[in-house]
């Protein structure tokens, strides 16, 4: 299979796999799990035998899809794309593990949540390995929309499924923000893919930067970056594997991807680069490791701690850009970081043979290895006991499970707080030392807050650390007693409790080996932490090869060693840490203000910009509303009049034809006018009714002197129906005659002035004056005559297919079109045809076949309109049908009905006619 | 032709908007569909003068002799949709009628204040 086939398989294996689970029954659970699994294992499988064939750095030839909107089948199973896809759907497969524990026996939890799942997971494979920017996009907008769908799995709690649309509209609108950055840089670079663009390299000009900025702002949306972090927290109303896998290992991560896989492009082309990653990160990391240390649900401290450890990847980002920078402040090539590469970064470095790239895939690898288990345990510790830390005092004493549990979890806070053994002491070395080289390379004053946000970081992270251990393992007190008196002992009914509604993860416990998978998942994971941490040359070996950019390697050890400035900043965090850990003080729980930033936001959009806004423009009275119409088509007009003066000169060419020559025309529009002038004067409804159709019946005959049988015919079975249907709706409203008319001089003065104007705008439109911009098309069309390119092309188009003239002009028709348009037989007829003044060589090609133009042009040329004329149709249906049966007439009308007794008709016949009106029967 | 379409269409847009500016739902309606009429002979008024034209019907005449067929495939459109737009026009009105018992827009405008 080509690889962007096997990819793509890859892809949307999970997808695949979650469907088909929803046709196996609700109570066959085993199959249906083991078809959940399936799915990231054949994604698994197909990306390693892709890596297998074709190595990490090849690009498969991209398949074009729609080319108009620059989509396209690019992937590009880079070494960050494919440790990323590797990455979600290995995670993925533990998630589908633990779900089943999680959910326990529950078979309509399960069945709704793997199809769901599964489509995520698609999602975010399909981001991590597309090349396209449109390809990108769309995965990434599946994401969002998969991650409402988790966020609100508790469709009747109002709580959760305010946090959903909380989540979705703020992820959503940094997605816009995106969109307009992404097509502003294809647009203003010509390229659509990131490997295009690495390959051409970009000018750091205002656009650059524009686009920079706003698809950082789709980053810092996904990516929970302060002010947009709120969501993410908000985001644990969904249920724990969820968390595990979207909210901390994941998705969120997105936006730290997509600014990795910008970072060789743009990273020092854009000088704002740094400028503005590095303040961004700086704050959500310190912010969000403040507000995790001051929570007691075990979700909301590792929610705030991801968005700490987030911020922290971007910040890195930023950091490893400035180095670059600063180390090319004098040398040459630093304009075009992608320019010289062939695999972005790594091909770069290796040519400049510079230390100052980034460690970034340790470090996404390092968070999910801690994270996702964080999450995994708190589900199960809040599955059989609470979430609330005050709740879980001594929580290790009380049984076997319970220990298993503390210790898993503490294993991972352990990495959390980055003490050595772990592999994320190394991630955070890494950090530090670009903090550190940073501030080497320019003594910049700027760096000192960074110092001190770096170790105000790891203090809290290891103060969140000691807190977590000495409340798990604090020895039982009275209390915990009674708690577990209440309770009971292990995993039987311990969640009984409660007090916090959402602080439960109860779901129906059950027996057997399901029970252990709450935890084996985050074991399997968190090993690797310690493997890596403790065994020297087992990351390399394991993980080394999917990191793209590997050169603060040769500065750091596995083990700390005492001979780099970074460590005395390790140093101080522990330190720091544990005594603020151990202390009274920032004990008190505290909410983030920003919690009330997007309510808000709502309340302000849809409780007062939007009645406002409603209040300013629709006043409700007609009378404002042609007066505003009539002013709007003055003043447009008087704006056109000063591009083109002559619009208010009486066109040339414009004269009224003398009766004798026209005779039937003016006889028409006479009927019309009539009938229009009586329409106001005429107060009676059927003779108004009449008058109408009359108007309408004599339109029919004007479309008929303009030649066009098609709206004849149209219009004139229109006017039938619509004249039974008025008469019909007649009788069900009042003949009250209209009290004194009001304001009439006003009205009449409006009604001239429309009158004239668009009397003025139709005959100035339509005479003499020709668009004098050249509006060609590719074919040579000239597009201020449209109507000859349909003309033209009705039948067949030129192109360069080479036929036999008898071939395409058999029969009578096809005689017609060759003598129309001169093909085939050159200068034999027509010397206005304009087709016969290019070459005369035959050159066809299928047009729309027609020999009907106005047909061709509705079926063919604007066959889409066609459609929504169609569907605005059915609509119309739709909603008389559902008006008429869902507001009946009024309790005392009916009772007086003397055909009450007729029942409604099938609703399945048409309600577009009157039929649901007639069975109403007439009005008193 | 044009500037006698033209002058209809003057005429016609002037009625339809007295009417629309009226008092009672009834009227104004009835208005709305009359400006209908007015805007399509507008278009179809852009396809320049027919006379001594065919219609877009090919049938081996050259290009200039037929009409243009664009302002034609538009207004076919517009009718139809104009005709779903009356139907659920005069439903509403139908209903307005029946919850309100008035169609006067200075008493509904009163119920609604209420």
């Amino acid at each position: 299979m080509a690889p962007v086939w096997l990819l793509t398989t890859a892809i949307f294996a999970p997808l695949v796999c979650g469907l088909v689970s929803l046709i196996v029954p609700r109570r066959i659970i085993g199959l249906r799990v083991a078809i959940a699994l399936a799915g990231p294992m054949v994604a698994i499988w197909l990306i390693g035998s892709h890596i297998a064939t074709h190595g990490t750095g090849s690009i498969p030839p991209a398949v074009e899809w729609m080319p108009t909107v620059k989509l396209e089948l690019a992937l590009n199973p880079d070494k960050l794309g494919l440790f990323f896809a590797l990455l979600v759907a290995c995670i993925g497969l533990l998630i589908v593990l633990y779900a089943r524990a999680y959910f326990g026996p529950d078979r309509d939890s399960l069945y709704r949540f793997y199809p769901t799942l599964l489509l995520f997971m698609t999602a975010m494979l399909g981001v991590a390995l597309s090349d396209n920017f449109m390809l990108m996009l769309l995965f990434w907008e599946m994401t969002s929309i998969s991650s409402f769908l988790l966020i609100g799995w508790e469709r009747d709690d109002p709580a959760a499924v305010k946090k959903a649309m909380q989540a979705f509209v703020t992820t959503a609108m940094g997605g816009l923000a995106m969109m307009g950055g992404l097509i502003l840089l294809g647009a203003h670079t010509g390229q659509w893919t990131y490997s295009g663009l690495l390959e051409q390299g970009v000018h750091g000009d205002g656009l650059t930067t524009t686009a920079f900025v706003l698809i950082f702002i789709g980053a810092m949306a996904k990516s929970a970056q302060f002010p947009l972090h709120f969501w993410l927290p908000g985001a644990m109303a969904a249920p724990t594997p969820v968390s595990a896998y979207l909210h901390s290992a994941t998705m969120v991560k997105a936006g730290v991807y997509l600014t990795g896989r910008l970072w060789p492009i743009l990273a020092a082309a854009v000088p704002l680069w740094p400028k503005l990653i590095i303040p961004i990160g700086a704050i959500t990391m310190v912010y969000g490791a403040y507000i995790a240390l001051r929570k007691e649900d075990l979700k909301q401290i590792f929610a705030y701690t991801t968005v700490s450890q987030l911020g922290l990847l971007i910040c890195m980002y930023g950091l490893s850009a400035y180095n670059f920078v600063a180390h090319h402040a004098t040398g040459s090539g630093a304009e075009h970081i992608g320019a010289h590469g062939e695999h972005g970064a790594e091909g770069l470095a290796a040519a400049l043979g510079q230390p100052n790239l980034i460690w970034d895939v340790t470090q996404i690898l390092n968070h999910a290895f801690y994270k996702a288990p964080l999450f995994i345990l708190a589900g199960a510790i809040g599955h059989v006991a609470s979430r609330q830390l005050p709740e879980l005092r001594g929580f290790f004493w009380r049984d076997r499970t319970s220990r298993i549990m503390t210790t898993v979890l503490l294993a991972a806070a352990f990495a959390l707080a980055a003490f050595p053994g772990t592999l994320s002491f190394t991630a955070k070395e890494f950090f530090f030392y670009q903090i550190y080289h940073g501030y080497e390379a320019t003594h910049s004053a700027w760096f000192w807050p960074l110092f001190a946000a770096g170790i105000a970081t790891g203090m809290f992270n290891v103060a969140i650390f000691t807190r977590l251990f000495t409340t798990l393992t604090a020895r039982p007190e009275i209390h915990t007693h009674v708690h577990e008196a209440a309770h009971g002992h292990g995993n039987g009914n311990g969640h009984a409790h409660t007090g916090h509604a959402h602080a439960h993860d109860g779901h129906s416990h059950e027996t057997g080996l399901w029970p252990a998978f709450l935890w084996i998942p985050g074991a399997v994971i968190v090993a690797f932490q310690f493997i890596c941490g403790l065994v020297p040359g087992a990351y390399e070996l394991l993980f080394g090869w999917l990191e793209p950019s590997k050169y603060y390697f040769e500065h750091f050890p596995m083990i700390p060693s005492f001979s780099t400035p970074p460590v005395y900043m390790s140093l101080a965090c522990v330190v720091l840490g544990m005594g603020l850990g151990l202390s009274p003080v920032l004990r008190k729980i505290y909410a983030d203000p920003f919690d009330h930033l997007y309510p808000g936001f709502y309340t302000g959009v849809t409780k007062k910009l939007g009645p406002w806004a409603f209040g300013l423009v629709q006043r409700g009275h007609a009378g404002f509303y042609v007066g505003a119409v009539t002013l709007g088509i003055f003043a447009l007009f008087a704006w056109a009049v000063s591009f083109h003066p002559e619009l208010i000169r009486w066109p040339t060419g414009a004269v009224l034809e003398p009766v004798g020559d026209l005779l039937p025309g003016y006889l028409i529009v006479t009927i019309v006018a009539v009938a229009t002038v009586l329409m106001p004067i005429v107060k009676d409804r059927a003779a108004r009714v009449l008058v109408l159709g009359t108007a309408g019946f004599s339109v029919t005959a004007v479309y008929y002197l303009y030649q066009a049988p098609d709206l004849a015919l149209t219009q004139i079975s229109i006017e039938i129906v619509s004249l039974i249907l008025f008469l019909l709706v007649l009788s069900l409203l009042p003949d009250r005659k209209v009290g004194k008319p009001i304001y009439v001089p006003i009205r009449l003065l409006i009604a001239a002035a429309i009158g004239i104007a668009s009397f003025w705008l139709t005959l100035t439109s339509s005479v003499g004056h020709q668009p004098t911009m050249p509006y060609t098309t590719r074919e040579g069309v000239n597009l201020a005559n449209l109507g000859e390119y349909f003309l033209r092309n009705s039948y067949h188009s030129q192109d360069t297919l080479e036929v036999e003239p008898e071939q395409v002009y058999g029969g009578v028709v096809d005689r017609g079109v060759a003598h129309r348009t001169g093909y085939g037989t050159p200068g034999s007829s027509h010397e206005d045809a304009p087709e016969t003044r290019g070459d005369p060589s035959v050159t066809l090609h299928k047009g729309g076949g027609g020999a009907n133009v106005v047909n061709v042009i509705l079926v063919d040329f604007r066959g889409f309109d066609t459609m929504g004329e169609i569907t605005v149709l059915g609509l119309a249906a739709m909603g008389v049908w559902t008006l008429l049966r869902r507001h009946p007439r009024k309790g005392n009308h009916q009772a007086s009905q003397p055909n009450k007794s007729v029942e409604r008709n099938d609703p399945s016949e048409d309600p577009e006619d009157d039929r649901e009106l007639v069975t109403e029967g007439s009005p008193t | 032709m044009t500037v006698l379409t033209a002058i209809l269409v003057g005429l016609i847009f002037a009625c339809s908007a007295y009417m629309m500016l009226g008092r009672e739902l009834k009227g104004v309606c009835m208005g709305v569909f009359l400006l209908g009429h007015g805007a399509n002979l507008a278009i179809l008024a852009s396809s320049r003068s027919p006379v001594g034209l065919i219609p877009p019907v090919l049938d081996g005449s050259a290009l200039s002799r037929y009409v243009d067929p664009l302002p034609q495939a538009l207004i076919l459109t517009a009718i139809v949709i104009g005709f779903a737009v009356q139907a659920f026009l005069l439903t509403l009105l139908v209903l307005t009628w029946r919850r309100q018992e008035t169609l006067e827009l200075s008493e509904l405008a009163e119920e609604q204040s209420h």
